[in-house]
Parts: structure tokens; C-alpha cells; sequence
């Protein structure tokens, strides 16, 4: 696949990768396109029961490649932004557990996507933040969605400072639940274990913590297009 | 099952069930109810070596209505919110599950270093309502949700104490005296009514999908 990005399945758990390491990960619209119909898979297949995230190379994610993207209007900023806010819903809608091993750089995106995983283990190396700010833009899902998931303070000073957390931390902040040594090691077994719990009870919970992420992410709907026209 | 001391005007509810680890059943249900209805300036709940380690899935299945067990629970909770009074909890040992959800719904948690917190409900296809309904506020979403899918990541006291859940950490001989000066000082100050009606409004609507959620789940208990 030359999107650079792969799923790779064993047993019930399917491993979507990011591979494209001599970008340091940094996602195209292509490859979060072809994440989204990944995650479609896994949500159809009942073979899977979890779903795991990570990175090849040095970093887990730099951010979002956007190659000299221009935006002229709101409608081009609104069909720019279905992309990435399609995938944060799709993973945070999946009915089963998704988890992310993060080791050095998770930023923008890659900062983001931690925000809809329901584990993530990250290594002593990683350093995680949100770089929106140096481009005039902001952090989408992490000024919407984000206020509710880790603590308001620090998501407030990862957006509009451009702060970058420490494994630690993110492990305070509640972006990230556990500093270990092998992150992708640690997120398989915990997708092994978790994968055995019932399904039905799973996409019960799954449903009732994905409340209002339409809502939030329409916030960002709402506000970014304004930003990413006037920058 | 439930055993209620006075110190001066602070009462204190033991859960007094130690073979089963506090583990709640119709019957304590009944009687942490009525304690908390007690005459007293604010309470304390409590458990010996164990705060409370869940609900006791064993008994639910011996109920005629499991779904009213869970809705009589959830009026627990409420009248710990509803209450004017402070209620403060001292936990040592396990806070699993309910027990955890009992320690969050409380205005304020003391803790020993060592105890254990935890959400194991969707190990036995089950999730849990308060936490999720209320812990979502108190503690965010990003650990409510490990905590939760995840169904075996302990917190220690002092992780507890980090993250939020926990506002004091004593030794295990103090942890009840801790918890009933904080409790006194809560109920001296003459705003502590406005304030908690402020911090626990929406509550409701939190209880009322807790019910809603867990209870066509009862039906497939592992």
C-alpha cells in the first residue's frame, strides 16, 4: 500500500501502522483516509476485537503533513478538516478497545489521536504536544474534545502555548496511562487481555464514553474554518 | 452489615461485611441508605481492611429484580449528592468497582498509600455507571476510560492522590480520624450547602443513564 499505512492482524488484534519514517510518521490526508477504511474494517470484522496504533521508525507521529496547504475559503478549510475529524470520530466510535504505543515524538496528530485511545503507553523517550500554534492554526480535537478528557490546564497550555509533555507528564495530564520500556510490547498485551472481555459489555462502554464527541467535534467544525482562512 | 459510631457530630459508617471484602449486596445497600439518613453534621464511610470491593455479583443473581437492585444503589448515590451534609470517605485495601464509584460520588476521599482503586466491571461484561456518568468530571475522560475498558489497571492510594480521586494521604491508624477532621471542617464552613448544590448540579442526568445503561446488561453477566 503506498499510502504508507498497513494493518496488520494476529488474532483478535489488529495493529494499524504508521510507515513512513523518513517523515517522522507525519500523516497525509491520504494516509488518515486510509486509517479511517482500516478502522471501518476492524469495526466489521468480528475476528477483531482490538485495535492497536504505533509507528515505524524513530517517532511515532510528527504531526499532519499538509504540504503547502493553502486554504482560500471555508469550504475548502471544511473539506480539508472531514478528513482528519472523520477519523477521531470513526476511532472514538469503534466499539472496541483502541490503544496507542508512543515512543519519541507524538505531536499535532500524533499528539490528537491519544485523545480517543483507551490506553496508551508510551515510552521514557516520548515527548508529546501540539506544534498548531508556530503554523497560526490550533489543535482541533484537542480544544473541543480534548477539555474533557485530560486536565483542562494542561490541554489549554498543549494549545495555545505549544507546552510539550514528558511520558510523565502525559501520564499526570491523563493523555497517557503507562510509561514503559517497550510501548508497542505493552500495548499488544494489553489489546490480548482486553480483547477477551465481552463484546457486548465492550460496545456498551465504548458507546456511553464516546457521549457527545458529535457535538465536540461539531465545535470544531464550527470554529475552524474562520482560523484556517484568516492565518 | 453496616455499623454507625459517633465522633462528636460526625457519623461514621462502617461497612461491616469483611468475609465478602465489603462487597455490596441488597442488604448493605438498604442499610448504607439509612445510615446516611441519620441525624448527624456529615458522615464518614468506611470499611476496615477493605473499603469495598464492588458490587457482590453473587447475590444479583440470587435477586428477583437485578435492575432494581441497581436502581435502589443508584438512590444511594444520589442522597450522598443530595445531601446539604459533607460525606467523606476513608479508604483502605480495595475500592473496586462500586466501592471505587462510592469513594468518586463522595464530596471529598482519604486514603492510605496502599490502597487499591479500581473499575474491573467489563472483566465480568459489565460496565460501571457512576464512574463513567460522574467520573468523566472529577477525573476526565482519559483515565475513566483506561481505568474502565482496561478492567485490571489498579491505582495505588498515592497514583489516587496524584490523579485527583483522593485529596488527603494518612497512615492506616489515622485514616479515619483524617477523614472526620476533614469531614468537621467541611460542615463548619456556612457555604458548604451552596457550594455542593453548585459542584454536583447535572448530576441527575448522570444516575438516570447509569440505570438506563446497565440494566440490559444484567441479562448477560459473566
Amino acid at each position: 500500500m503506498d499510502t504508507h499505512v498497513r494493518m496488520d492482524i494476529s488474532g483478535p488484534v489488529a495493529e494499524l501502522v504508521l510507515d513512513r519514517p523518513r517523515k517522522r510518521n507525519a500523516v497525509t490526508s491520504a494516509m488518515m483516509a486510509a486509517m479511517t477504511d482500516a478502522v471501518a474494517e476492524a469495526d466489521a470484522r468480528d475476528d477483531i476485537r482490538a485495535l492497536v496504533i504505533r509507528g515505524e521508525g524513530p517517532d511515532f507521529c510528527a504531526g499532519e503533513d499538509v504540504g503547502g496547504l493553502r486554504v482560500r475559503t471555508a469550504d475548502e478549510a471544511r473539506a480539508y478538516l472531514d478528513t482528519p475529524l472523520n477519523l477521531m470520530r470513526a476511532l472514538e466510535t469503534l466499539p472496541k478497545p483502541v490503544i496507542v504505543a508512543v515512543h519519541g515524538h507524538a505531536l499535532g496528530f500524533g499528539a490528537e489521536v491519544l485523545l480517543v485511545a483507551d490506553g496508551v503507553f508510551v515510552g521514557p523517550d516520548a515527548v508529546i504536544g501540539c506544534a498548531e500554534i508556530d503554523h497560526g492554526l490550533v489543535p482541533p480535537v484537542l480544544i473541543t474534545r480534548g477539555l474533557g478528557t485530560i486536565r483542562r490546564r494542561r490541554a489549554v497550555a498543549m494549545a495555545l502555548l505549544g507546552e510539550r509533555l514528558s511520558a510523565d507528564d502525559a501520564v499526570r495530564a491523563g493523555l497517557a496511562h503507562a510509561v514503559v520500556p517497550d510501548p508497542r510490547e505493552a500495548a499488544m498485551a494489553a489489546a490480548r487481555e482486553w480483547a477477551r472481555w465481552s463484546p457486548h459489555g465492550m460496545a456498551a462502554l465504548k458507546r456511553w464514553l464516546a457521549l457527545g464527541v458529535d457535538a465536540d467535534l461539531g465545535q470544531a467544525r464550527a470554529f475552524m474554518p474562520e482560523i484556517m482562512v484568516s492565518r | 452489615m453496616i455499623r454507625t459510631t459517633r465522633h462528636g457530630q460526625v457519623a461514621v459508617v462502617t461497612l461491616d461485611r469483611p468475609g465478602k471484602r465489603n462487597a455490596i449486596d441488597p442488604a448493605l445497600c438498604y442499610g448504607l441508605r439509612d445510615a446516611l439518613c441519620a441525624d448527624a453534621d456529615a458522615y464518614v464511610i468506611t470499611g476496615g481492611e477493605n473499603f469495598c470491593a464492588g458490587f457482590d455479583a453473587h447475590a444479583l443473581r440470587a435477586v428477583d429484580e437485578p435492575a432494581r437492585f441497581m436502581t435502589e444503589m443508584q438512590s444511594v448515590f444520589e442522597r450522598m449528592e443530595a445531601t446539604d451534609r459533607p460525606v467523606v470517605a476513608a479508604v483502605d485495601g480495595y475500592a473496586l468497582g462500586m466501592g471505587f464509584e462510592l469513594a468518586l460520588v463522595c464530596d471529598a476521599a482519604v486514603a492510605t498509600a496502599d490502597a487499591t482503586f479500581g473499575l474491573p466491571e467489563i472483566t465480568h461484561g459489565l460496565l460501571p455507571p457512576v464512574a463513567v456518568g460522574r467520573g468523566i468530571d472529577v477525573l476526565g475522560r482519559g483515565w475513566i476510560r483506561h481505568l474502565a475498558v482496561s478492567g485490571r489497571r489498579w491505582w495505588s492510594g498515592t497514583e489516587a492522590y496524584d490523579l485527583g480521586l483522593v485529596v488527603e494521604l494518612a497512615g492506616r491508624e489515622d485514616l479515619v480520624t483524617a477523614a472526620v477532621s476533614l469531614a468537621a471542617d467541611l460542615a463548619a464552613n456556612p457555604n458548604f450547602a451552596a457550594g455542593k448544590r453548585i459542584l454536583t448540579g447535572g448530576a441527575e442526568y448522570a444516575y438516570r443513564m447509569s440505570a438506563e445503561t446497565v440494566a440490559p446488561l444484567l441479562g448477560t453477566l459473566v
